[in-house]
Order: structure tokens, then C-alpha cells, then sequence
């Protein structure tokens, strides 16, 4: 009896965190809404591979750049990482297709895969149309956090994406 | 004295216009070239090598050109859907392989007239153009034909007719650009093979693009498989001093790692379940008894299995959960269904649940 009143008190206060944490995301996202463009891409973190990063409580949501989305073309089927597996820095996590071509996307950090954009199955080329905000593939939960030491930060991979063409 | 000063500047200018085609050539000139051809008739142990290429070789320092042909396969691609782009139960029954192929882009049907040529590099120099164009020039060099490349970066054949499929693969830093070239492939076959009978198809899965094809012997006889491999590799070769050029066996001795490959690119896993998940919808009306009856069936697959089955029945007077219950995480695949249905036929003789039965077979089409 005891043990089930105090499983349901349990189950209740992770529903009332989880309910918490969803207002703070939101909250967070109507402030990102306000800020410009270069704020925007302040936190974000870039591969070679044009995979960006942004981090905040060791959870890190990854997307593509906006170099890479016009480089591919129209992107018209996504394939994402189921969530819950892990994946190793620089290890494939989905694929993008785009004007007959499958391009493999890499994570650019080791963890595991926390939530995807649900929204992308049905509308694809939000990678396109907003490759840094509503284009976003998936959250992963950092597991080796040293690993964004090698990413480059804004300034740097503009100066790589110009020495690409 | 003026007259020579000119003279020495226009040389200058002869010898800048001169240097700068060189460099441009040494750029390409210095990386190595190879050509294989495939032995093997097989599409999965075609794809499999295609497939270790684009994983093993050295693609930093060489430009690959692998060339194959295969006995009737049907080829879907990455993230379509083989139910809906070809008649399954056909493909299967003829004896046709089925296959899934990496790359991106839409069906195509192969035969031993159909020759497939993958070029492989880095992701750098991946150009699916300059491939094409490769072709096209090594072609209309030898034969009188009239070939261009169209926006959608097939090759085609008087202005008007496809004889070549594209699709591509990339990854970070390697990537391939295959294709397909129409020599004289079973046209009847292949309209007939890339008709799916599937009605009320809810997808995301890419979609083919069907187009107006032609094969190249249409308009000229002598153009073979063999002579086409030649013509082709030869450009491909033009400017390499070693003129690389193998017909090989694809096996695990000479590509380790080959069969693991070829083992996956054979799986239900890879060929149905990698099918994006899609639902079948399909109303059906009959008369028993003088009474109309009314269904409709919904039936959602993910990763190749039935999922679920949802319906509505009118008048609702028959308890048919038992039917769909059945049919619960069974792969989408003829030979898993048919003996399924065959029991369930037998348990009942009712004439509304035989023909539910029949519009549970018909929606799969099995």
C-alpha cells in the first residue's frame, strides 16, 4: 500500500520535473525568437563534416549548417537515429537525401540520442528553409563532453567553408 | 625596337595561356586511375563490391571506375518503397532479385543488356556532370548518336528519351555517382515489373519519377555491352600513363569484409524494413443476401511488419478482431501471409467473414 502511494507520488513529481522542463524549453525558445541572426549561431559549434552543435546542460541539438543545406539541394527524405541509441563522435546518425543523392549525417559528439525532430518527417526541407533553427535533427546527450574542444566555432568554420570553395 | 618589345609580350602572353591548361591537367593528371569491371552477374554481389569500393579503397590518391552488369533485378532506392514502386509478388514469382541499393534516388530495372557504371572519389571531387559528360563524349566519339544531359542529370537520347538513371551516394569525406546506360534492356519486363498493384498508398518513402526510355541499340546495333565497357573505360583512362584496368571476382580473399556486406544487402532487414512506414487504405462494398455491406481497412506497416490493422464494418454485426489480431508483426511478405490466410479461410464459413478475408488479401495484395 505505502510502496504504491509512494510510487505514485514518485511517478507524479517526475511528471511535474518533466512538465517543468518543457515550460523551460519553451520559454527558451520564445527568447530565441528575439535575438538576431548572429546571436543565434553565438553557441553553435561546427564539424568539417558541416554538422553544427549547440549545448546547453549536456544536452547538445544538432542540425546542419546552412553551407551544407545549399550544397545538397533540395533534401526530400530524412532518416534519423532512433532515440535512446548511442553514437560515437564522428559516427553516421541518419541520412539526408537530396536531388538523388543520400548524404550520410555524423554526430559530432559520442552520447546518446535523446529526442529527433519529429516535425522533419513530414517537412524535409525545414533543413533548407531553416537549417539552424526548426531544421534541427536531434538531441544527444553528451557522454564525452571534452570532444567540443575540436569543433570550430563560428568565425573558424566560415573561414573553412571558404577555403572549401 | 618596338616592334620586338610587342613581340616579347605577346610570347609572354602565349606562354601565360599555355602554363595555366598544363596546370590544370598536371591537377588531375596526378591523380591515379582505375578501372574494374565485374565479372559477376549477380546485383547483391555487384552492390556488395560497389559497396566495399566506396568503404576500402583509396580514394585520397584514385578515381575509381567500376562497371558491372547483372541478370533481372529490380533496384529500389535508399528510402523508397519496393511495394510501391514495383509489383513484389511478380518480381519474386519471375525470379527477379530485389535488391536496395545505398544511393539515393529512384527504381530502375536491370538486365544483361543494361550496363551500370559507379564512379568513385572523394567527396571533394565528387561531379556528377563531368561523369556524365565522361560518358556522353566517350560515346558520341565512337558512334553517330545524338546524346545531351538534361537538368535532371540523365543522359538522353534524341532530346527526348532517358537511357540512364543517376544516384548518388555520399559520406564525409568519399562518395560515389552511379548510373545505369540502356543498351538493349527488356522493355516489356520493365514496364511490366515497375507497375505496383498496391491502391491507397500513404507514404513519405521517395518517390520514382517515371520517364520515356530507349536503348542505345535502337539506334545503333553495334553498340554491345562489351564494346561500351571498352569505349567508356578508355576515356576514363585517356590521360593516365598506367592505364589500371582489372576484371575481377567479387570474394571475401580479395575484398575482406566483402561478405558481411553482401550478407546484409541480402536481408528482409535491409530490402523491406528499411521501407519508411506507410499505411494501405482501401474501402470495399458488397451485396450478401440482399443486404449492402461496407468496409474499410486501414493496415500500417513499420519496419516491413503489419503493425496494425484498423477497419470499421456496416452494418457492424460481426466480431472480426480475430482476423486482424492474427495478422499482428507478420512481415509484409507473401510466403509469411498466404499460409496465414489459408488457415483463417478454413476456420469459418460465414459469407461476410470470407469476404472480409478477401478484402484483407486484396488491400495487401497478396
Amino acid at each position: 500500500m505505502a510502496s504504491t502511494v509512494l510510487r505514485r507520488l514518485g511517478l507524479r513529481y517526475i511528471k511535474c520535473r518533466v512538465s517543468v522542463f518543457n515550460v523551460e524549453t519553451r520559454s527558451e525558445k520564445y527568447t530565441r525568437n528575439f535575438v538576431t541572426t548572429s546571436r543565434v549561431l553565438a553557441g553553435r559549434l561546427f564539424t568539417e563534416k558541416h554538422e553544427w552543435i549547440n549545448v546547453s546542460d549536456g544536452v547538445g541539438t544538432v542540425g546542419i549548417s546552412e553551407y551544407a543545406q545549399d550544397k545538397l539541394g533540395e533534401v526530400v527524405y530524412v532518416q534519423l537515429p532512433e532515440t535512446g541509441i548511442d553514437v560515437e563522435a564522428n559516427g553516421e546518425a541518419g541520412c539526408l537525401e537530396s536531388v538523388k543523392a543520400a548524404s550520410e549525417i555524423y554526430s559530432p559528439v559520442s552520447g546518446s540520442i535523446t529526442e529527433i525532430n519529429q516535425v522533419l518527417a513530414n517537412t524535409p526541407n525545414l533543413i533548407n528553409d531553416s537549417p539552424y533553427e526548426k531544421g534541427w535533427l536531434f538531441k544527444i546527450k553528451l557522454s564525452q563532453p571534452d570532444e567540443l574542444k575540436s569543433l570550430m566555432d563560428e568565425d573558424r568554420y566560415k573561414k573553412f567553408t571558404e577555403s572549401q570553395d | 625596337m618596338c616592334h620586338l618589345k610587342q613581340i616579347i609580350n605577346i610570347r609572354k602572353l602565349l606562354a601565360l595561356t599555355k602554363v595555366q591548361p598544363k596546370s590544370v591537367l598536371y591537377s588531375t593528371k596526378c591523380r591515379e586511375k582505375e578501372v574494374i569491371i565485374s565479372k559477376s552477374k549477380n546485383i547483391f554481389e555487384n552492390l556488395a563490391l560497389e559497396d566495399w569500393l566506396y568503404k576500402n579503397a583509396d580514394l585520397n590518391n584514385r578515381n575509381y571506375l567500376f562497371m558491372w552488369r547483372n541478370t533481372p533485378a529490380v533496384v529500389v532506392g535508399r528510402h523508397q518503397n519496393p511495394w510501391l514502386e514495383c509489383d513484389v509478388t511478380s518480381v519474386l514469382r519471375e525470379k527477379v532479385d530485389l535488391a536496395r541499393r545505398n544511393s539515393g534516388g529512384g527504381t530502375v530495372f536491370h538486365d544483361e543488356g543494361n550496363l551500370n557504371c559507379c564512379f568513385l572519389t572523394t567527396r571533394k571531387l565528387y561531379n556528377r556532370k563531368s561523369n556524365l559528360e565522361l560518358v556522353v563524349d566517350a560515346l558520341t566519339s565512337n558512334w553517330d548518336i545524338d546524346l545531351s544531359i538534361n537538368k535532371r542529370e540523365d543522359i538522353v537520347l534524341n532530346g527526348l528519351y532517358k537511357i540512364s538513371g543517376t544516384a548518388a551516394k555520399l559520406g564525409g569525406e568519399r562518395s560515389y555517382h552511379h548510373f545505369t546506360l540502356l543498351i538493349n534492356v527488356n522493355k516489356k519486363k520493365l514496364h511490366n515489373l515497375l507497375q505496383s498493384p498496391l491502391i491507397g498508398v500513404k507514404t513519405r518513402a521517395t518517390e520514382s519519377v517515371p520517364s520515356h526510355i530507349m536503348n542505345l541499340q535502337d539506334v545503333n546495333e553495334d553498340i554491345n555491352y562489351e564494346n561500351l565497357t571498352h569505349v567508356i573505360s578508355d576515356k576514363f583512362l585517356e590521360n593516365d600513363l598506367v592505364k589500371r584496368k582489372e576484371f575481377v571476382n567479387p570474394t571475401e580473399d580479395s575484398y575482406p569484409g566483402y561478405n558481411i556486406i553482401l550478407n546484409e544487402l541480402k536481408t528482409f532487414k535491409w530490402i523491406y524494413a528499411k521501407t519508411p512506414n506507410f499505411k494501405i487504405s482501401r474501402a470495399f462494398r458488397i451485396e450478401i443476401d440482399s443486404k449492402i455491406i461496407h468496409t474499410e481497412i486501414e493496415i500500417e506497416i513499420q519496419k516491413g511488419l503489419i503493425y496494425n490493422i484498423e477497419f470499421s464494418l456496416k452494418p457492424n454485426n460481426m466480431d472480426l478482431t480475430n482476423i486482424v489480431n492474427r495478422f499482428k508483426d507478420v512481415p509484409y511478405d507473401t510466403t509469411e501471409l498466404l499460409p496465414i490466410l489459408d488457415v483463417l479461410e478454413n476456420e469459418n464459413n460465414d459469407a461476410i467473414y470470407k469476404w472480409f478475408l478477401r478484402c484483407i488479401k486484396q488491400t495487401l495484395n497478396v
